[in-house]
């Protein structure tokens, strides 16, 4: 990669302060392949100059922006970011980390065709707002208006975002739901963007930015919705440029777990309850797998017998993978919730619930409500796990919530996202250093862990946002078995295996189109005109990490931190996998670990000032 | 002779080979044939019992064959299989 090539390229910054309503846009010349890139890669660069002890201050920063690939005629390049502060993650100096989450669906595309590439909010609207970003298809000025959102309080995230589709048919739109609007009780709202099928069928199908309660950063800006409104135009490049690699992503290797069966595939994610089954490597009962057969009403399998649900596979706008496996009922033909591996487990197994139709309306609620699925998940069975082990003293929180009575946890996740029970709210750290128990809350760092057991996973204290989006060694036991120390400081520290699933969130393509880096890095080259290789933008993941753990670093992150719950290291005799993540172990992998990161931060990035 | 192609997960315990050859006429005479050939690969490839890991799929002409599916499938000389981990997240 030629430098003087990047520095040639520019990017448009809006810098929105929402207390002045005022606008001040920038053209900003790239200092470097991350600038380049966008995404993660210039969102933390951004945000080591935006540090603050408070995430919901008027003055801490929201991000958006996109990656090279977002809105490109780049199969899956959807993905919008957000990026801030995040009133969950945090250090035990109480200080928040640096956090991001994405989402597909069309809103992206629609900044690209109006050239926004990436937005700065700051400041706090006067009274609930929606933000109506528009440019002619003819060209000309981005505009910015300020609307009255008074109407959009308290409503659902599809009901937001069918309300904004009646008066702006030509745009897409991010929003928030009720828990983003009661951000001060619920630390893991999320952000929802619509999409096209939503859009189309009325159906609540938006796509989510999940993790790290983004939505709660939004609606502490009393922003409840982004309109992107703009006509369609071509997309860019010209899609004969991408042929060959959409191609790929549609029908190769890297995403066929994710397709459907007639199309060589797997089924999605959800077939990850199947294959793990037989390992008990299935989260049960607050990641305390039976070792019984328990789980098996919630396979794919099973849920395709039964003849009131019928699956459909359905796609982002452009997308040939088809990994929406969306449930309906069979005679009404009504749309019942998109089942994902993580929260369908999160919100069943995990918490004892077994039956599909109560799975689905929980599922639903969430993402209703615009809350977090795995954080909400994992706090009520961290929260019914309490209420097991202190049922003879009655000594229960959260109304006494136990394990399988969906119908009460039904009330509770509406509870949440009322802003009405802050105690399950605040996430599983926060809520087990209250009651003092923290040895089975589980999570690293603040952030509640996937639906892949951590008792197989020492990776997840390193992932900067979220175990399964930003560390990819969830799956490293299943399938290599590898128990060694120096095999796992390596799998987690490698930018070619831990660390390569960053890769995306600069780009702004989905991790589900399995792309290599050679291929990746030609679709970068025929995007920007800049000749990026594969070695260019592994080096960028590594550095892009470096920088999210420096922030964690400056953010009051101590050794201690980076730490995993007691009983996840603890022996399971229920999980047909080596048993290896023993405290003895894991003390040692953590030393190795951070010696080998600090190493890595001395020699890949500047100092700063 | 068929050719399997092992991913890359898993390249490590057959001396980095992207693809390997085995002898057999039925997918489960392969699974045996490539035990043999790397004992460190077969041990993360088949269970307890010789068969199939259950978390793991063969693809053969496109078709994605589960641990309880491969019993009896024929393959000819010509034919590449893939092997697949059925669990993937993000």
């Amino acid at each position: 990669m030629a430098e003087n090539e990047v520095s040639e390229r520019s990017f448009n910054r809006y810098w929105i302060d929402l207390e002045a309503r005022s606008v001040r846009s920038e053209t900003v010349a790239c200092e470097d392949l991350e600038d380049l890139l966008g995404g993660i890669g210039r969102g933390f660069k951004l945000l080591e100059g935006l540090r603050t002890d408070d995430p919901y201050s008027p003055s801490a920063a929201l991000v958006m922006n996109l990656g090279a690939l977002s809105g490109t005629s780049m199969m899956t390049g959807l993905r919008t970011f957000f990026h801030a502060y995040s009133p969950l993650k945090r250090s035990s100096s109480g200080l928040p980390s640096a956090m991001w989450s994405a989402g597909s669906g069309k809103f992206g595309t629609k900044l690209r065709f109006m050239g926004v590439d990436e937005v700065i909010f700051t400041g706090r609207c006067a009274g609930p707002t929606t933000l109506h970003i528009s440019r002619p298809q003819s060209g000309g000025e981005v505009e910015f208006s300020f609307l009255d959102a008074a109407a959009l309080v308290g409503q659902t995230t599809n009901a937001k975002i069918q309300a904004l589709h009646g008066e702006y048919p030509d745009a897409h739109f991010a929003v928030i739901g009720p828990a983003g609007e009661n951000y001060a009780n619920v630390l893991y709202a999320a952000i929802a963007l619509s999409s096209e099928n939503q859009l189309n069928s009325g159906d609540a199908k938006a796509r989510y930015c999940g993790r790290g309660g983004m939505g709660g950063v939004m609606g502490s800006k009393n922003l409840l919705a982004i309109v992107a409104d703009t006509p369609d135009q071509k997309l860019q490049p010209p899609a004969a440029a991408l042929k060959r690699i959409n191609s790929v992503v549609g029908t190769g290797d890297g995403s066929r777990r994710f397709r459907e069966a007639k199309t060589g595939g797997m089924g999605g994610t959800w077939a990850n309850a199947e294959a793990l089954s037989p390992s008990h490597a299935v989260p049960e009962y607050n990641f305390m797998p039976t070792g019984t057969d328990i789980s098996v009403p919630l396979h794919r399998k099973s849920v395709e017998q039964l003849d009131e649900y019928t699956i459909k596979a359905e796609a982002c706008f452009r997308c040939g993978i088809r990994c929406h496996k969306n449930l309906y009922e069979t005679k009404s033909g009504s749309f019942r919730a998109k089942l994902d591996y993580e929260p369908l487990v999160l919100l069943s197994s995990n918490i004892g619930v077994f039956d599909i139709d109560a799975i689905c309306q929980l599922v639903e609620l969430t993402d209703q409500l615009g809350i977090d699925a795995i954080s909400c998940g994992v706090t009520l069975s961290y929260a019914m796990e309490y209420n097991r082990r202190h049922a003879d003293s009655g000594s229960t929180i959260a109304g006494g919530l136990a394990y399988g009575d969906a119908a009460a946890t039904q009330k509770a996740i509406e509870s949440i996202g009322a802003g009405e029970l802050p105690q399950l709210g605040q996430g599983a750290l926060r809520l087990s250093e209250e009651i003092g128990e923290p040895d089975y809350a589980m999570h690293s760092k603040g952030m509640e862990f996937p639906a892949y057991l951590p008792q197989t996973n020492p990776g997840y204290p390193w992932a900067l946002a979220g175990g399964h989006m930003s560390m990819r060694t969830y799956l490293v036991l299943l399938n290599e078995r590898e128990t060694g120390i120096d095999y796992w400081v390596d799998t987690i520290t490698s930018p070619e295996r831990g660390l390569s699933i960053l890769r995306d969130d600069l780009v702004g393509i989905c991790k589900f189109s399995g792309l290599s880096n050679d291929d990746v890095s030609e679709a970068v080259t025929k995007a920007t005109g800049v000749d990026v290789s594969a070695e260019d933008l592994r080096d960028a993941v590594l550095r892009t990490f470096l920088r999210g753990y420096r922030l964690e670093r400056l953010q009051g992150f101590t050794d201690d931190d980076y730490g995993l719950p007691a009983d996840a290291l603890e022996k399971s005799d229920a999980i047909d996998l080596p048993y290896f993540n023993s405290p003895e172990f894991f003390a040692q992998l953590q030393e190795k670990v951070l010696a080998k990161f600090d190493a890595l931060l001395d020699a890949n990035l500047p100092k700063l000032p | 002779m068929p050719i399997l192609h092992i991913p890359r997960q898993l390249r490590a315990y057959c001396g980095d080979r992207e693809s390997i050859e085995l002898e057999g006429e039925l997918i489960s005479e392969l699974l045996r044939d490539l035990a043999v050939q790397f004992p460190e690969l077969g041990a993360r490839v088949l269970g307890a019992s010789g068969a199939l890991a259950p978390h793991l799929v063969v693809i053969h002409n496109d078709v994605v064959l589960r641990t309880g599916e491969i019993a009896g499938v024929r393959v000819s000389a010509d034919d590449e299989l893939r092997i697949f981990t059925a669990a993937s997240g993000g």
